[in-house]
């Protein structure tokens, strides 16, 4: 105890010297209620050290827990990988290990799974989804846990349906490292890595160095053997403009190719989920193109999507960094649409576990 | 406030023993000697409400009784009792406040009788030790009433000692307050200097 402590310890033992002692005032009824009570049958042991747990609070930060822990485990349970994974041919004569693949065939960490230009494969990820390998395929299991699922796809096509967290399933290409936010994809890689990228659901993200690109759901991307993630465009153009997007891309644009890209676009009267798609593919091309031809793209950005609060044409095309992030903000979905998305899934998960 | 005579584990073993075994005598010996000051805790901890003291008197005695056999030698008697009796006080504020929703327990509606001789110092005093919370009058009444350390205390209320001097601390603080009137630093009549 401090000297103060001391202090005021000797004055409320002065201050309380004075509270009364009240007797008992029929201490033979009370020692007789006791010698009752001793005589009545004695209730359920409890312990006069350990107090029962009673309080409505205690019990329900109790039952919180329990039904977090469960809800933990049975996550744990459905997310946690097995060390092989299932693997089955689906046409032509797919191989594991260079070895011929059985029907309940088992892809281990650091296996290529192999299929020839006849061939097709279904692979298990885990227990989070399952992927089809396309005919030339070679793909390996990197590594197989509860919060990496990892895979290299050297050439190929990969179609890949996820249901996890974001971020859990990650897939290495030659030239670029896609992480699953969410989603159905198919990756494409040619003989020379460079890959391909179509979002069927939810969102992919595309990174290669320090340089990302989040691809959604009804967009494309392709990254060159030398480049970066490339511009998402709608899977549904041409090739023309895909080509022309590489060479804006790439640095390497001709004369018309912006008029090509902004004419195969979605118009302004088309439904708000294309234009917004166009719009993300406009962002993009804004940031990429010349400056001359930077106030048209944006011109057609404004005419398909509301200009975020705060943002200027001017700023934008001097590539303002706080007005460019603005845009990026209101065009891409929002944390909350994907939060609200994957508490959907994961409460049906929970819902479903419990009731197994 | 004099202490009481305690019962010694030493000295009274025999008395204890004859508790263990059931005998009355033996019993009424230790009854005699703690009721008054398990009654007077009880009456303190719940705001003068009298019946409900008796009550919990009792009900600390039969309790007492019947768990002697888990009375251990390493600590005091009178802190496993002052245990039974803290425990006893909580169950039946809990009780209390199932009836009004977690509010603390209202004054009583009929109050025990201040005696008339009770000077204003000694009203002032109990109501502002029955204005602290539950866990904090209560350590008060053990720390001040029943003389006990902090570790019996600690004991007692199944805490640690560092959670009495906490709840000490904060005690003195609000008394402090309260009493401020009495003290004679604070202009108060000095009467209540040592």
């Amino acid at each position: 105890m401090t000297r103060q402590h001391h202090a005021d310890d000797r004055e409320v033992r002065t201050l309380l010297r004075d509270l009364p002692v009240t007797p008992v005032a029929e201490p033979e009824a009370l020692w007789a209620g006791v010698r009752r009570g001793l005589a009545a049958p004695a209730p359920a042991a409890v312990p006069l050290h350990r107090r029962p747990i009673r309080s409505p609070l205690v019990t329900a930060a109790a039952l919180l827990l329990a039904v977090l822990g469960g809800g933990v485990a049975g996550l744990a349970r459905r997310y946690a990988p097995p060390g092989d994974w299932m693997v089955a041919p689906v046409a032509g004569a797919p191989s594991v290990a260079g070895r011929p693949l059985a029907a309940d065939g088992r892809l281990a960490t650091g296996q290529w799974l192999e299929t020839d230009a006849r061939s097709r494969a279904q692979l298990a990820l885990g227990r989070i989804g399952t992927a089809q390998i396309g005919p030339g395929s070679r793909v390996r299991l990197d590594r197989s846990g509860l919060t990496e699922h990892r895979l290299t796809v050297e050439r190929g096509t990969f179609s890949a349906v996820v249901s996890a967290p974001p971020r859990i399933f990650v897939v290495e290409t030659p030239v670029v490292r896609a992480t699953d936010l969410g989603c159905a994809y198919t990756l494409e890689v040619d003989g020379t890595g460079a890959s391909r990228l179509r979002v069927v659901a939810g969102s992919v993200e595309l990174r290669r160095g320090d340089a990302v690109t989040v691809v959604p759901m009804g967009l494309a991307a392709e990254v060159d053997v030398d480049g970066r993630p490339g511009t998402p465009y709608p899977y549904d153009v041409g090739t023309e403009v895909r080509a022309a997007l590489h060479r804006v891309d790439t640095g390497t644009g001709r004369p018309g190719d912006v008029d090509t890209i902004l004419g195969a676009l979605h118009a302004s009267d088309a439904h708000p989920t294309l234009r917004r798609r166009s719009a993300i593919t406009l962002w993009h091309l804004l940031q990429r193109v010349d400056a001359q031809d930077r106030p048209r793209v944006y011109r057609r950005l404004a005419a398909l999507y509301p200009e975020p609060t705060g943002v200027t044409m001017e700023g934008t095309v001097a590539l303002d960094r706080l007005m460019l992030e603005r845009w990026r903000a209101d065009l891409y979905p929002t944390w909350s649409d994907e939060a609200r998305t994957w508490v959907g899934r994961l409460g049906r998960r929970l819902v479903e576990w419990a009731l197994r | 406030m004099g202490m009481p005579q305690v019962i010694d584990a030493g000295a009274d073993a025999g008395i204890l023993e004859g508790c263990r075994r059931g005998d009355p005598d033996s019993q009424r010996q230790v009854f005699e000697r703690y009721r008054d000051r398990v009654h007077s805790i009880a009456l303190h901890y719940l705001k003068g409400d009298g019946a409900a003291a008796l009550d919990v008197t009792q009900e600390v005695f039969v309790k007492a009784f019947r768990g002697l056999r888990a009375f251990r030698h390493d600590a005091r008697f009178s802190t496993w009792l002052y245990r039974i009796v803290a425990n006893a006080c909580k169950d039946e504020l809990r009780r209390r406040r199932r009836l009004v929703l977690f509010g603390d327990l209202p004054d009583p509606i009929h109050p025990v009788a201040v005696p008339q001789a009770a000077v204003e110092l000694r009203a002032d005093v109990g109501d502002a030790v029955r204005r602290l919370s539950p866990p904090l009058r209560l350590t008060v009444l053990l720390r001040y009433f029943e003389d006990l350390s902090y570790d019996e205390i600690a004991e007692a209320l199944d805490c640690t000692p560092g959670t009495v001097a906490s709840r000490l601390h904060r005690a003195h603080a609000i008394l402090a307050r309260a009493l401020a009137p009495h003290r004679p630093d604070r202009g108060g009549t000095g009467e209540t200097a040592s």
